[in-house]
């Protein structure tokens, strides 16, 4: 099992091109088990949340994130000095007086600023308890505020808590414990640092201490997380989906078969992502932003995928390849966080929780496909390139895909009822999430009904699936990160409009060139 | 008559409502990003215009389905969809108005009969000094009471001059959402029975009061009474001789859940706040011990638990439960749920519960599962329908 572990890191690229022992130096530190975020992970996936929280990267300087924190942990007070500390926002910088090139700076670099940042904080938390809109520069604030805070915890070491404390639940830090344990830590730190190569032996004395105090398969679940940080399943799932959509669509069709092999390796990948991030989670991953837009993507690639089997229309994987990049892309794109969290109390232990999201999930991804093959159908249409059986078969399709949407859609909502009422007592509040999940479901209804009265045409169809998921856009992203309201503060976050607008921008872009190719050919 | 009915179970009215719906949720979502929901719930959502236009949704449908009866057997689909939305509506208003909610609020080791309504009222606050006693020596002249209200910005919005007893009049505050009913002068008040104000001239010193009910504009009232003189009775302390002037009533103008107002009285104030409801149970709620459990290594909480006692006095009911999220107590159709806690390391943990009582729900389900039955026959059951 380590052997195939070690392979899939080495060859994934988890680490760098180095030397071997250093590679393995590095995987073998990767797998040590370590208490973090309420829960046992390995040790690769402390430092890779940390990086990412610290450096908005994965790794830093072209490090991988093991060897940026390891490398340093002899002596951890250098974090201090590390210039790994991001900051974007203009403004903030302007106000904490750093140079506007500057990206990125260390803990010692803004500690002359402190008190202007933390009067920036308290004012965004007398805001926040007013329940007042915070600014763009106090978000920022905020985060950075956050970024110092873990770096301060970091070069102190209290943060590597690797030992287990008997009968207690907290694990200890060699840093701040007089354990026997710490010294044979902090020497095998030392070992790292000096690149000595039986790093590799002391790591394995080391878990196999550690792994008897793990649950019963706590040390299968860290290694399966050291396999899913190594795997980057849906990083490769997304590459994939992109050559299958060039294969289908630009090789004239002569590589379809190649097209639709890249989409179903593609579509394993992201399988075995959300299986492992269950199997690590012990829950379905649908409990935040990133999950949910990773469960969606997976939904629409079944959709395709049945719509190719069973209907025969291959045509319509190539918009739904596309589509899931799209979505793959956004949620790198988004500030959304990948990590592997535990949940609050209230998400805890309810299945009519994980019904309801997993069954508004699968609307969106009917109403993402739809969107999809309403595009596909408007280019044709305004090219003259479709044909009479297309022109048919996708109309259906779209028709068919919105009612089967709105289904979902409406049971959806009405099971997130059920779940508030079984965990609040209140079945339906008003709350933004909330009325926004309405506004799509009679957006949509109007689609369909409009469409069941004829009143729309197929081309009318089209356009009307486009305008709808701006409906969608507005309930998944916009409630949550414009808004920033509301009880779904579990999906809560703020920044990446900017990523939004350019879509909009793009798609009013696409249909106002359209409508003019099509009023062209007349 | 047919013209009408036809006109409201329309598309196009469908389509009238749908986008003026639309386009009240943008606004009131919008209102509440700014603003907050406590605002967005009560210029909105709370609004009679709202039931309104919701009820048209419902009109719209119900006539849909009326112009087209008699039925076909292809349009099976549409009526059980229809009907379902129809049921579900239904059951949101009788949700609204029927829905008897709050928070419960008890310590460890306490027993609670009553929780806290989610509306407001008005109230008298402990938390300031009611009234300061003002010592005026010499005779007594007593002038007629004038019943005041004032803006925040100290602009007179009422004066109401007082006469002695019943004053059988309700009165409107201007520019506000109030009124006040019941009101009472007593120039020689003295407190009878089980707290019950009366005039009674007979061998006291005269102390004035004032009784009346505040009303806000969803028609909680708060019984407010204030003496002139406090202490407020001679017989207590027969030494102290005191002077009298207005009762000035002052409402301050802001967001709803801030409404407060004071009764402003020689030398100090009776300060009234908008505050919870108060409700009595039909049993009792004791807290043996509360359980945060957190993530390990962590102060982040994984669970909430509460051990609880339910006893029903009239039934002789004794239950013992554990309540945690996800988990709650039903009893005699209340739903006790975890919500959080309060441990300020002073006054030990307490456990913070919603109460509920939900006569729509049923109505709710059972329509929601027609309606998306329905909704499955309509799409998927006949195939020529679909263009």
């Amino acid at each position: 099992m380590k052997t195939i572990l070690i392979l899939a890191l080495v060859f994934m690229g988890f680490v760098a091109p180095v030397s071997a022992s250093q590679v393995a130096g590095s995987v073998a530190v990767g797998l040590i088990p370590i208490q973090h975020g309420g829960r046992i992970k390995p040790f690769a996936a402390f430092a890779h949340e940390l990086v990412q929280s610290i450096t908005g990267k994965a790794r830093w300087q072209g490090s991988p994130a093991v060897d940026v924190i390891m490398s340093r942990l002899a002596r951890p007070e250098q974090f201090l000095d590390v210039p790994f500390i991001r900051i974007d926002h203009p403004g903030l910088k302007e106000a904490l007086g750093i140079l506007s090139e500057k990206k990125s700076v260390s803990y010692h670099e803004l500690q002359p600023v402190f008190k202007t940042l933390e009067s920036i904080v308290a004012q965004a938390s007398v805001k926040r308890q007013k329940e007042e809109r915070l600014s763009a520069l106090e978000q920022q604030a905020d985060i950075l505020y956050e970024r110092l805070a873990t770096v301060d915890r970091l070069s102190r070491g209290e943060m590597i808590t690797v030992m287990p404390v008997p009968g207690k639940t907290a694990w200890a830090s060699p840093f701040t414990s007089n354990m026997v344990q710490s010294k044979y830590f902090l020497q095998l730190v030392k070992n790292y640092a000096d690149k000595d190569p039986k790093i590799v032996t002391q790591v394995d004395l080391w878990i196999a201490s550690v792994v008897p105090s793990l649950e019963k398969d706590g040390w299968e679940k860290v290694k399966m997380e050291g396999i899913y940080y190594a795997m980057e399943p849906f990083y490769y799932a997304g590459i994939l989906y992109l050559i299958g959509f060039i294969l289908l669509v630009f090789s004239g069709l002569r590589m379809p078969d190649a097209g639709c092999l890249a989409l179903f390796i593609g579509f394993v990948f992201h399988t075995a992502g959300l299986l492992l991030r269950t199997y690590i989670l012990s829950r379905p991953p649908v409990a935040n932003m990133y999950e949910t837009m990773i469960f969606m993507d997976w939904v629409l690639m079944i959709c395709v995928g049945c719509y190719a089997i069973f209907q025969k229309r291959r045509s319509f994987l190539s918009s739904g390849a596309l589509a899931s990049v799209l979505v793959m892309l956004y949620a790198n794109l988004l500030p959304v966080s990948s990590s592997l969290d535990v949940l609050s109390p209230v998400l805890r232990s309810s299945y009519w929780l994980m019904i309801h999201v997993m069954t508004i999930m699968a609307s969106y991804s009917f109403f993402t496909l739809a969107m999809a093959i309403s595009h596909r159908y408007l280019f044709l249409a305004a090219t003259g390139k479709l044909t009479a059986d297309e022109d048919k078969g996708s109309a259906l399709a779209i028709y068919r895909i919105l009612q089967a949407g709105l289904i979902a859609l409406g049971a959806g909502t009405i099971l997130g009822g059920v779940w508030a009422n079984e965990t609040w007592g209140r079945f339906w509040g008003w709350d933004p999430k909330e009325t926004w999940a309405f506004i799509t479901f009679l957006g949509y209804m109007a689609i369909l009904h409009l469409r069941y009265s004829r009143k729309l045409t197929n081309w009318g169809l089209a356009v009307a699936s486009l305008l709808g998921f701006l409906l969608v856009l507005m309930t998944w992203y916009g409630v949550n990160f414009v808004l920033g309201r509301g009880l779904h503060s579990y999906g809560a976050g703020s920044g990446g409009l900017e990523w939004i607008m350019l879509f909009l921008v793009l798609e009013a872009g696409f249909l106002g060139g359209m409508i003019y190719l099509r009023k062209r050919r007349g | 008559m047919k013209r009408l009915m036809h006109l409201l179970g329309s598309a196009a009215f469908t389509a009238v409502i749908s986008t003026v719906l639309i386009g009240f949720f943008i606004i009131s979502t919008s209102t509440e990003a700014m603003h907050g929901s406590v605002l967005s719930q009560e210029i909105f959502y709370n609004a009679w215009w709202f039931d309104l236009l919701v009820s048209l949704l419902w009109v719209n449908i119900f006539f849909s389905i009326v112009v087209r009866w008699p039925l076909c057997w292809r349009q099976t689909g549409f009526l059980i969809t229809h009907v379902g939305i129809l049921g579900i509506l239904s059951g949101a208003f009788i949700i609204k108005y029927f829905v008897v909610d709050g928070q419960l609020m008890v310590a460890e080791g306490q027993r609670v009969d009553y929780f806290k309504r989610s509306g407001k009222m008005l109230a008298r606050t402990d938390k300031k000094v009611p009234f300061c006693p003002l010592a005026v020596k010499g005779p007594v002249k007593l002038p007629a009471p004038i019943l005041k209200v004032m803006d925040k910005e100290g602009k007179e919005l009422l004066s109401y001059t007082l006469a002695v007893g019943d004053i059988p009049v309700k009165i409107n505050i201007p520019q506000t959402a109030f009124e006040i009913d019941g009101l009472a002068f007593y120039p020689y008040a003295a407190v009878q029975g089980k707290g019950v104000l009366v005039n009674d001239p007979a061998g006291r010193m005269p102390n004035p009061a004032v009784s009346f009910d505040l009303i806000d504009s969803k028609g909680f009232a708060v019984h407010q009474f204030a003496f002139a003189f406090f202490p407020d009775f001679s017989a207590m302390h027969p030494s102290e001789e005191k002077g009298v002037s207005d009762l000035t009533f002052r409402l301050e103008a802001g967001k709803p859940e801030d409404y407060t107002a004071s009764s402003a009285m020689p030398g100090g104030a009776a300060d009234l706040a908008r505050t919870d409801r108060s409700e009595e149970l039909p049993f009792s709620l004791m807290l043996k011990d509360f359980r945060k459990i957190d993530y390990p290594g962590t102060m982040e909480a994984a669970a909430f638990e509460s051990d609880v006692v339910l006893e029903d006095k009239k039934s002789g009911v004794m239950l013992e439960k554990t309540i945690s999220m996800n988990h709650p107590l039903t009893y005699q159709g209340y739903k006790i749920f975890q919500m959080s806690y309060i441990d300020d390391g002073v006054h030990g943990k307490s456990s913070v519960f919603t109460v509920a009582k939900n006569p729509g729900i049923p109505v709710v389900y059972f329509s929601s599962f027609i309606a998306c039955l329905g909704a499955l026959w309509q799409f998927y059951g006949k195939r020529s329908e679909e263009t």
